[in-house]
């Protein structure tokens, strides 16, 4: 008996001492004082030349034709710099590559620079492992001038900008944008809307019941399965926004919020529109004729151009705007882990810098259905062929000035599948819109203040 | 007349059961020959409008197959034999050895089944790291060379077999290894044949470990490849499916050879394969 109770007290200390424990802090690293090159480390601690050769990992979720893209730019930036070897590394997809980005981070094992969401990275910065790149910007040697600057988008590069420190630089873009079957427009005779309320009507219209068992056969409209995640254009044009990234405050539970989720939940509750449900991706529907239009990125398009059913004639416009036009743009960043050596920084900028000039985003853009990240790349010969050639591929160009990009608290994410559970209840009838945001304004705010203990 | 239409009732019911078994492999077949655009139509279709055998080609050019199929058997070749003996050692020790504190040892590796795998993939990749591990065959290998789960089973085994043999072998002058390996294992077959089985497919499917401590494209093994074919807004179901029918191919012919093993070791070791 004594002997089981030993065994059971032991086997509960272990299974508590397992669960309990407690990873490795993660530790900053300053290597400078391994620069053992004579190259001189200046005043603002950066090096400004590489002479002895140096490795820039770079850990990246870009798969096949986007892979290639990005091999190619690398290959080229290697011919310009022999000195500097970029060793391209694919982490799987997003989700993977920041699950191991975390445990690499545990191990103090993080690459030279990895390709990142900026709600992701605010993590990195707070525990100060993201090397600020405004030393490297600024420097006359290997920096920015001011027109080029001024060339990037302020949204783009405002998404890599926490307390005036440039963190990271910005890489592959898209916007969210409204795709639609240019024939059942046509045959209804009515024009792309450009408010919420000619969103309605015309998903209305566009709605058919043909079998008239009471389920349409082809929706106005289909959202994303996970529509809280990128919810935010339509409280931003109802007045409102999803958090404050400086309080960490959520504003679920407002007016304006309100507000946006009625005018989707009508939406849905007359039947004009509906989420993607079995068809997993909102532009299923839209390709197979089953859908009039569908909210979906413009980094989709290559993917919907292969999907649509052969008659089928699509194009985009942005979102439709109500109190604003607010249009929301998406997309990752490259940024610097301060975990590298001088040398491997300095590598890993020239590189980030590379993979944003006119002609080398042009590229990306062109061959990876990606907006580019620089105004003038639309001059680059090749590009505006390709977009004179594929007119579609030229809508996200156009709101650069009306968009912003989703905002970055640790934890944002977590808050909003939260707002996204409670937003499932109210499409399901389950809950009142009222109840359903007081909750995950209470649950969010929880999640939020969970995920920053980590 | 009675048995015969006993033995219709029962291939009926078979075959009913051996359709709804090959029904998703079927169908992975045919997704993986169809166009993009057919891939996800409303209502489904079986057979496509033509086949695109060029998906296999992509397949095969997304990813450098032949690396990732020679680790993927030396990883599993290396993992199932490492697991084997250590099993095998192991539920030996605990099932005839008698020593100090048997019982609480066992116990205390019986616990650690309850802590999830993902609870423990950053510190074994903290732990890997540090001893300098990580991009190597040693991570995927020998963190996978002992599992709780199958020396429990085959301690099980290796309890049902009478003490009178061992008692007997003893006498004989036996010692316990030469025992273990010409008395116990042999008697022990069917388990230890469904030990591999599980693991070899186990190790075979495995992505998330490869994924976690290998960086470099010449230590990837065949799961990660299929990742190439997913991004954010969708997946290439068509070329997908013509990889994992190359992944999976190797995986029914160990199936079909050790068919009569599996068989046997589900009915003399109870064990679900």
């Amino acid at each position: 008996m004594n002997k089981q109770l030993l065994s059971l007290f032991l086997v509960l200390i272990l299974s508590l001492g397992l669960v309990g424990c407690k990873s490795n802090p993660v530790t900053p690293v300053d290597n400078n004082e391994k620069v053992d090159n004579a190259e001189e480390v200046k005043e603002d601690g950066i090096l400004t030349e590489i002479t002895n050769p140096t490795e820039v990992v770079f850990w990246h979720a870009m798969s096949g034709s986007n892979e290639e893209a990005l091999t190619n730019l690398a290959n080229k930036f290697m011919d310009e710099n022999p000195n500097i070897k970029i060793n391209l590394q694919f982490q799987g997809n997003y989700r993977e590559l920041f699950e191991k980005l975390m445990a690499a981070a545990k191990a103090n094992q993080l690459p030279t620079m990895t390709q990142i969401y900026s709600n992701r990275l605010s993590w990195y910065i707070e525990k100060g492992l993201v090397e600020n790149l405004n030393p490297y910007m600024e420097n006359e040697k290997v920096g920015l001038s001011k027109e080029e600057l001024a060339d990037y988008p302020a949204l783009f590069l405002d998404d890599g900008i926490w307390n005036g420190n440039q963190y990271a630089m910005p890489f592959n873009k898209s916007q969210m944008v409204l795709y639609y079957n240019v024939d059942m427009f046509k045959e209804a005779g009515i024009e792309v809307p450009k408010t919420w309320e000619e969103w309605k009507s015309a998903a209305e219209k566009l709605t058919k019941d043909t079998d008239g068992d009471g389920e349409p056969d082809v929706y106005g409209i289909v959202f994303a399965n996970n529509i809280s995640t990128d919810i935010a254009p339509w409280l931003k044009q109802a007045g409102g926004m999803t958090m404050n990234e400086d309080t960490n405050e959520l504003y679920f539970d407002t007016p304006e919020t309100a507000e946006a989720i009625e005018f989707l939940n009508g939406l849905i509750q007359s039947k004009v529109a509906r989420t993607a449900g079995e068809d997993k991706y909102a532009n299923v529907p839209l390709s197979q004729g089953r859908a009039a239009m569908c909210v979906a990125s413009t980094s989709a398009i290559s993917t919907i151009e292969k999907d649509t059913l052969e008659g089928v004639n699509l194009f985009a416009a942005p979102l439709p705007g109500h109190k604003t036009n607010d249009q929301l743009y998406y997309g990752t960043n490259v940024a610097v882990y301060n975990t590298a050596t001088p040398e491997e920084k300095l590598g890993a900028w020239l590189f980030s810098k590379f993979l944003s000039t006119p002609e080398n985003t042009a590229y990306l853009a062109q061959e990876t259905g990606y907006l580019p990240a620089r105004y003038s790349a639309r001059e680059i010969p090749e590009y505006k062929a390709y977009l004179e050639s594929a007119p579609i591929k030229a809508v996200g160009l156009e709101s650069f000035d009306i968009g912003f990009q989703g905002t970055r608290n640790i934890g944002g994410i977590n808050a909003l599948d939260v707002l996204g559970e409670e937003l499932d209840l109210v499409f399901a009838k389950e809950k009142s819109i009222p109840e359903a945001l007081k909750d995950a304004q209470e649950r969010g705010t929880r999640a939020l203040e969970e995920a920053r203990k980590n | 007349m009675k048995r015969t239409l006993q033995k219709t009732l029962i291939y009926m019911i078979l075959t009913v059961g051996a359709l709804f078994i090959l029904i998703p492999f079927i169908w992975m077949i045919s997704t993986s020959l169809k166009p993009s655009n057919e891939v996800l139509i409303m209502p489904p279709k079986f057979i496509p409008s033509k086949l695109i055998w060029e998906n296999y080609k992509i397949a095969l050019e997304a990813a450098p197959f032949n690396t990732y199929f020679k680790n993927s058997i030396i990883v599993t070749v290396s993992v199932t034999a490492g697991e084997i003996i250590t099993t095998i050692l192991a539920a030996f020790a605990f099932s005839r050895i008698n020593f100090k504190g048997r019982d609480l040892i066992f116990t205390i590796l019986i616990a650690t089944m309850m802590v999830p795998g993902e609870v423990l993939t950053i510190p074994n990749f903290v732990t890997l790291s540090k001893l300098g591990w990580i991009d190597s065959y040693k991570a995927l290998i020998i963190p996978w060379c002992a599992s709780i789960y199958s020396i429990y089973l085959l301690k099980q085994h290796f309890m049902s077999i009478p003490d009178e043999l061992y008692n007997a072998a003893k006498i004989d002058g036996c010692s316990d290894f030469k025992f273990l390996w010409t008395i116990m294992v042999p008697l022990a077959k069917p388990a230890i044949v469904t030990l591999i089985i599980l693991k070899v497919i186990s190790s075979w499917n495995s992505f998330f470990w490869p994924l976690i401590v290998t960086n470099s494209k010449e230590m990837r093994t065949l799961p990660l490849a299929l990742s190439a074919f997913t991004d954010e807004f969708g997946t290439e179901y068509n070329v997908l499916m013509a990889a994992t029918n190359i992944i999976v191919l190797p995986v029914i012919i160990f199936y079909t050879i050790l068919q009569k093993h599996i068989i046997s070791g589900v009915s003399k070791a109870g064990i679900k394969g």
